[in-house]
């Protein structure tokens, strides 16, 4: 043993490089986490920029602050920026990364490189996309992106091609980040985190890894026809030379409707770790709510039709697809009893993150209840495509799926910065954004029962409709108020807020028994885990500090990694992870740079940045680990 | 290290390395990517009434199923590759390789060929047909070639020794061979299906 | 029952119950995309017939799967949640195999008997 005391060693051989090189070259999950957040915060504010755009064109009938043109660019960038650029980047970019590795009890994920790999994928992603839209090409046919309107006959500017390469180049960055999330949890999770063991929030973020995995691809082929048929001149989605219209919206949403419960299976997960900690009681029902979340995303599978209820298709097809969709209610309704006795029967402590997770689950079960009258196939025949469709949804992305997101920036805020934040400003930003997000969705149900249809730029007056989109964009406005306050609460805590302890709330699971921030190498020692909510395990954490003491089992012999067997969790080997380094950022350059001359039909050079690529990875893979 | 109980024994299981996990998560959203296209080639199947369309000839069968004969025969080298290299045997690692990498391009090159013949006789933009013809093949094929790359540089790595990450990479590849076969086997009888 | 035994029935009953659904669930849509559409309408599919034996293996092959987790779960009764593996493990799989199962045996079940029961390729 060399005589510095092993968390000194530790130290040095974490430490990350300074400066901005540091940051461009990391591949610290925590870092990258942090990464993911800024980068997802800023189309955060860009999608948020255009709804608010949307709603003040819609406030009064005939109105004209946005053409039609303009109208159908900001509301088609507005849905893509927020499920792709927003919610799915900010729940498994941001808050998995950060978050697995910490619950799992490892030292980093299973592949840091790649990692890194798909956060500059997915920021050149947005940076593409929205290049697009200030060159006047933003994508303009609504986020699903029909044919035959998207086809070049009837859109024949450069706008769809911004959305098909830039979903495909999205796409990538979260495939990667889904594979390295689904070996993470298999394979890198502390000794004795058998699966029964895992904590509910990495169940919920491999139910959503598997969920992009599997529905990604669909897009993907989707995304390639589209652009051949744009810009070869095949003919998928051409019924004149053989091809069929209703291809698109098969594969769209075979990828679509696992998207929506990739979209709200991470919140569940964060309402399973914040629930437990503010009532200091273990989750009810532990292997029925871990499996209800895996089954939700499974079931989203078979449910893709329901979109196209009004489509034609014959009842005998749309039967297989009410049924499923009939049935995914039950793991939904088993998790909100879960989550609801769980506040009920434990001692609970309403604190901002409990409020906003109070606030998910009346949204959820709102937007559920809504979502359970579509499965009547003619009540959706006469809903489909009007405001109704819009409150829905919105209630289950905005209300369900984001205000876990936001309890969850409280939850963790002390963890990540050391600090504490406002308790009283963050329970009015709660309350300021709940009634907002009310008022902005519940009317748009009855004018939506009224007939208004969804992606229209304005409407008559006389019809009933005008004091309802009144509402909604008063509404709108205070939602903008209450997140403003939100995050200011959070920036003057950063800089003036009370010092946190480690752990301030007495929370569950492993990220809470390690300092904040927590050090680069996360664990000093490899914490063993007895159940899945080890920081309350004291006598495993006893343990810990015993070992660690003792100098045992501390891997300080390089960046070092324990690698787990995949059922039970037992410890199979040591390994050596990548530590900072230059080539994903690289490759990320000439993929994007490869995705650029493609929109430009520039083919020839595509190819030669396709080389240039091979020519990154190899030299990725020159510098091997060193034998452990 | 002893506290964990990590031994020989532990090391020779049966448990695969990260690197054969990662190529798992590559093959399982690969051959989600290649289902759906051949769900597509069937849906486009099941509206038209003339498959392949009038004045587009039927695809023969022998010659492209020779074809393919040649890319399976390729997973035995692979295999014997893998074992070779699992007893740390580097030459006939490399050797049995370079006899799976020969086979595989050789398809590979008559793929192109046949690609070349086809297109004189139609085009992908002439009609749905067409479209999804070329593009499945050409999506099976394009992983016939990322693996193809994938060899040429494992190879050039093993020249120089054999390491425990080379193994690695071993067993990742070969894993990912056996995936690429069984998917193009599936594709092929998909567009060969008019001839059946 | 050895541990390894019921681990084999443990994965049965937790991953068979969703396979069977998904490809039986693929299949029934896929016969009736078929006859219903122009060309694969003449091949003279037994539409009726398939989907009621789609129903019935499906539903049997779920039965199996559900009796499996039954098994497993009795097997390990006293084990708690968070038990070590494999009993806890045994445990935590089996039971959520059995609501699992249970859930894809109604949607089998709703869907199978809907197919039939409606007229093939008339829509709504």
């Amino acid at each position: 043993m060399t005589p510095a005391p092993p968390v000194e060693r530790l130290e040095r051989i974490w430490a990350p490089r300074p400066g901005v090189l540091g940051w461009l070259t990391t591949t610290d999950h925590k870092r990258i986490g942090l990464l993911y957040f800024w980068a997802t915060l800023v189309f955060f504010g860009a999608g948020g920029v255009e709804a608010l755009l949307i709603r003040t064109q819609l406030a009064q009938p005939h109105n004209h602050v946005l053409g039609p043109n303009a109208y159908d660019q900001v509301f088609t960038m507005h849905g893509l920026t927020m499920i792709f650029w927003f919610i799915i980047p900010m729940t498994t970019g941001a808050f998995g990364n950060y978050l697995i590795p910490l619950m799992i009890g490892a030292r980093d994920l299973a592949f840091p490189r790649l990692n890194a790999l798909s956060f500059w994928v997915f920021a050149a992603s947005g940076v593409f996309l929205y290049t697009g839209l200030f060159l006047g090409f933003g994508p303009n046919a609504g986020w699903f992106d029909y044919v035959p309107l998207a086809s070049r006959l009837y859109d024949p500017g450069r706008n769809i091609e911004f959305y098909t390469l830039g979903l495909i180049f999205n796409s990538i960055a979260s495939t990667l980040t889904a594979a390295n999330f689904i070996v993470s949890i298999f394979k890198c999770r502390a000794p004795g985190m058998s699966f029964n063991r895992i904590p509910l929030f990495c169940f919920a973020f491999l139910a959503a890894s598997f969920g992009l995995l599997f529905a990604l691809p669909a897009l993907s082929a989707d995304l390639v026809y589209l652009f051949l048929d744009r810009n070869v001149g095949t003919h998928f989605f051409d019924p004149a030379h053989g091809g069929a219209t209703l291809l698109w919206q098969h594969l769209f949403w075979f990828f679509g409707h696992p998207e929506v419960y990739i979209l709200i299976v991470p919140a569940f997960g964060i309402a399973t770790e914040i629930i437990p900690a503010f009532t200091q009681r273990k989750m009810i029902a532990f292997p029925l709510v871990a499996i209800a979340e895996l089954l939700v995303v499974f079931i989203g599978f078979g449910v893709w039709a329901h979109h196209m209820f009004a489509t034609g298709i014959p009842t005998v097809t749309l039967v297989f697809f009410a049924g499923a969709s009939a049935m995914v209610v039950i793991p939904s309704t088993i998790q909100v009893f879960a989550w609801s006795t769980t506040i009920f029967t434990g001692l609970p402590r309403f604190k901002t993150p409990l409020l906003f997770i109070v606030g998910f689950i009346l949204f959820f079960v709102a937007g559920g209840l809504t979502g359970i009258m579509f499965i009547a196939i003619p009540f959706d025949q006469q809903m489909t495509d009007t405001y109704f469709v819009v409150a829905h949804f919105h209630y289950i992305i905005f209300g369900a799926a984001v205000f876990p997101i936001f309890g969850g920036m409280y939850y963790w805020f002390p963890k990540v910065t050391g600090r504490m934040y406002f308790e009283r400003a963050g329970q009015v930003s709660f309350w300021i954004i709940f009634a907002g997000t009310n008022l902005l969705f519940f009317p748009m149900h009855i004018v939506g029962l009224l007939g208004m249809p969804r992606r229209v730029y304005t409407y008559p007056s006389g019809l009933g409709w005008t004091i309802y989109n009144v509402l909604e964009t008063i509404g709108g406005f205070v939602t903008a108020a209450g997140i403003l306050l939100l995050f200011g609460n959070l920036v003057v805590s950063y800089f003036r807020g009370p010092r946190a302890e480690p752990d301030p709330w007495h929370g569950p699971t492993l990220e809470w028994s390690v300092p904040s921030p927590p050090p680069e190498y996360n664990f000093a020692v490899v914490p063993t885990v007895s159940s899945a909510y080890p920081n309350w395990d004291a006598a495993d954490r006893e343990l810990d500090r015993q070992r660690l003491a003792a100098g045992a089992g501390v891997l300080d012999e390089g960046p070092e990694q324990v690698v787990s067997s995949f059922v039970d969790g037992e410890t199979q080997e040591v390994v050596r992870m990548p530590h900072d380094s230059p080539w994903p950022i690289l490759v990320a350059l000439c993929l994007s740079a490869m995705f650029a001359v493609l929109a430009v039909e520039k083919y020839t050079v595509a190819a030669f940045l396709g080389g240039l690529l091979v020519l990154t990875l190899v030299g990725w893979h020159a510098k091997e680990p060193e034998e452990a | 290290m002893s506290a964990y109980g990590i031994g020989a024994a532990a090391r020779g299981g049966r448990e695969r390395p990260l690197g054969w996990w990662g190529a798992a998560m590559l093959v399982a959203t690969e051959a989600t990517l290649l289902a759906v296209m051949t769900a597509t080639y069937f849906y486009l199947r099941f509206k038209n009434v003339a498959w392949p369309p009038r004045g587009v000839p039927v695809p023969t069968l022998v010659v492209p199923l020779l074809v393919l004969g040649l890319l399976l025969a390729a997973t035995t080298p692979v295999c014997l590759g893998v074992r070779a290299g699992r007893a740390r045997r580097r030459a006939a690692t490399c050797g049995w390789l370079i006899v799976a990498l020969v086979l595989q391009a050789a398809y590979l090159a008559l793929q192109l060929h046949q690609y070349a013949h086809d297109l004189r006789r139609f085009a992908p933009s002439g009609s749905a047909y067409g479209s999804i013809y070329y593009t499945l093949l050409g999506a099976a094929d394009a992983h016939v070639a990322v693996g193809l790359l994938l060899t040429l540089w494992l190879l050039a790595k093993l020249a120089r020794g054999i390491t425990r990450y080379r193994l690695n990479a071993l067993e990742a590849i070969s894993f990912y061979w056996y995936a690429v076969n069984a998917l193009t086997v599936v594709v092929t009888l998909t567009v060969l299906s008019p001839a059946l | 029952m050895t541990i390894r035994r019921l681990s084999a029935l443990q994965w049965f009953g937790f991953l068979a119950g969703g396979v069977i659904w998904f490809a039986s669930f693929l299949a029934g849509t896929g016969v009736s995309i078929a006859v219903c559409n122009p060309a694969s309408g003449r091949w003279g599919i037994p539409h009726d017939a398939v989907q009621l034996g789609l129903l019935i293996f499906a539903a049997a092959c779920v039965c199996a799967a559900e009796a499996a987790a039954v098994v497993v779960f009795r097997a390990t009764r006293a084990v708690q949640d968070a038990d070590p593996p494999p009993p806890g493990r045994l445990h935590f799989f089996a039971v959520g195999a059995m609501v699992g199962n249970l859930v894809f045996f109604v949607i089998i079940l709703l869907t199978g008997v809907a197919t039939i029961v409606d007229r093939a390729c008339h829509q709504a």
